[in-house]
């Protein structure tokens, strides 16, 4: 995968592109990024700044459209309700760039459809899902609350680190087909499994988020899958979103797929959620 | 417009890898320009460690002089030792002697591939030397632990050590870590890609003790280019973490 023999004769557009990353300028894409956090830290890595003015930073820089993100201590910790407490006060405020997913508690005992649909009438426009708590994604301690998301037709963005965790999210995926479920972690073991995957699961997409995004990776799965359900994730604020947009736009493939991973595809997912409706 | 002065490329044939895939010297020049952000680069090679040092200096070496006139490219390399000091040809001086004539930029360690400790009893006149002719120790992060590293730079505390690829979960020990230690360096790279770790580092520890590098092959270099450039950091700053400190250290090599 980190070969050099791959080949591509760079367009101007990318060229132009690489011109704006290496000064720091605004990319003149558009940007939708599908994985995104909220967070003032968490164990496994040390946060400078987690704040919505600080995610905002990032998207300003970059000149992104849009992010939708979750409030990082409702998918890793235990205070859900006080880190989608704190992502509401945020959505509510800013200049409808950030659409939020609900942290979802499996574990939690309350009702979960209540609490969720309590968030969505906040604002709030799909589900995060999380594997730290021992429930596969397709156990039925989900089915209320993905049925409930499925009657919205909303997007809902599941951790997955390898084959297992996509498999079992496919196993929802078939039982709740309104739902546009995203993958995270593309990379992560079992990169064929999430291609495969992808590629029969009508309702099932795959994100770029992952820390050691190796040199060829974003083409070796445009090469396989194709680039319409492959979408940008940064994992901000956890990872730097501009390294993570760098990676996609430094990928050897053409500038249509560039514009759909980077984009495009997320616009036909989050387009009629958008809180300003564009 | 911020020059970019790489210090993390690895060329050469990995072990499951198919040798036409293998990044060569050429490729490192082409991916510079393709780019368009860095025209120089502190490249080493496998061989070092996959094979033997001295084989793989011959071949860095002899790579280097083939493209020594490439145009507008600045390309120096970073060579590999023996620590066993009493083989023959291992003398700690001749050793930094033969890569002092290629115009060494340091010299990378792999202790855990090449299985020996990195530790201050391993190659003790090696540290010493190395201290005084003020020549850097470029080491991935997973080839010692903390306490290595540690005990190291506390013996040898004029040894200047670049710590490569770094993972963005080990932000808090490589912090106490480099307080610490005030010879260690640490450069960032794409697998280093907390949010803001640049500025975090700067504003803790000072800019001053972050070195670019990409990791090439095994990353592209435009994401680490990209850490850089949209960092909350003054232009002064981004320069001298892009290409002004290692330049810095390389002029104070004797």
């Amino acid at each position: 995968m980190t070969g050099c023999t791959q080949t591509h004769e760079i367009t101007d557009a990318q060229r132009d592109t690489f011109a704006r990353m290496v000064r720091g300028r605004t990319l003149g894409e558009f940007v939708f990024d599908v994985h995104a956090h909220t967070c003032d830290g968490w164990g496994l890595c040390c946060i400078y700044d987690g704040s919505r003015e600080a995610l905002q930073h990032e998207t300003r820089m970059l000149g992104s459209t849009g992010m939708a993100v979750s409030a990082v201590c409702a998918i890793s910790g235990i205070d859900f309700r006080r880190a989608n407490d704190a992502l509401a006060r945020d959505i509510g405020k800013d200049d409808n760039k950030l659409a939020a997913y609900v942290g979802i508690d499996i574990r939690h005992g309350r009702s979960l459809v209540d609490d969720t649909a309590a968030y969505i009438a906040r604002g709030f426009k799909g589900g995060k899902l999380y594997t730290r708590w021992g429930v596969p994604y397709d156990d039925d301690a989900y089915h209320p609350v993905l049925d409930y998301l499925n009657q919205l037709g909303a997007p809902v963005l599941a951790h997955c680190w390898g084959g297992r965790d996509i498999t079992q999210l496919v196993g929802a995926a078939r039982k709740f087909p309104r739902i546009r479920f995203i993958a995270a972690h593309t990379g992560s073991p079992d990169v064929d499994t999430y291609i495969r995957l992808a590629k029969e699961t009508d309702n099932l997409y795959i994100d770029t988020a992952y820390s050691r995004g190796q040199r060829g990776l974003i083409e070796y799965v445009v090469q396989r899958l194709g680039s319409e359900k492959l979408l940008f994730g940064s994992d901000a604020a956890l990872f730097s979103a501009a390294q993570q947009v760098a990676r996609v736009v430094a990928a050897r493939i053409s500038d249509e797929d560039r514009r759909n991973i980077l984009g495009r595809n997320a616009l036909r997912l989050f387009k009629h959620l958008r809180p300003d409706g564009d | 417009m911020i020059e970019f002065f790489d210090a993390d490329v690895l060329i050469g044939r990995l072990i499951d890898q198919d040798l036409a895939e293998a990044p060569t010297m050429a490729d490192v020049a082409a991916e510079l320009a393709r780019t368009g952000a860095a025209r120089a680069a502190l490249v080493t090679n496998t061989r070092i460690y996959l094979s033997n040092p001295a084989w793989g200096n011959d071949d860095l070496a002899a790579d280097l002089d083939a493209t020594r006139d490439e145009a507008g490219v600045e390309l120096r390399g970073i060579f590999g030792l023996d620590t066993v000091e009493e083989r023959p040809g291992t003398a700690p001086d001749e050793q930094i002697e033969r890569v002092m004539a290629h115009h060494a930029a340091g010299v990378q360690f792999w202790p855990a591939h090449c299985a020996y400790e990195f530790a201050s009893w391993q190659c003790p006149r090696l540290f010493d030397l190395l201290s005084q002719r003020r020549l850097p120790i470029f080491m991935h992060a997973d080839q010692a632990s903390y306490a290595q590293l540690h005990e190291v730079m506390q013996r040898f505390d004029r040894l200047t050590i670049i710590l490569q690829r770094v993972p963005y979960a080990a932000t808090r020990p490589i912090m106490g870590l480099m307080r610490a230690c005030p010879g260690l360096r640490l450069c960032t790279s794409p697998h280093f890609v907390g949010n803001q770790v640049i500025e975090q580092f700067a504003h803790y520890l000072g800019h001053e003790r972050l070195i670019f590098g990409s990791g090439l092959f095994t990353y592209d270099q435009l994401p680490a280019v990209a850490q850089v450039m949209y960092a909350r950091l003054d232009e002064d700053h981004k320069s001298a973490i892009a290409g002004g400190n290692l330049r810095r250290l390389l002029e104070a090599i004797q």
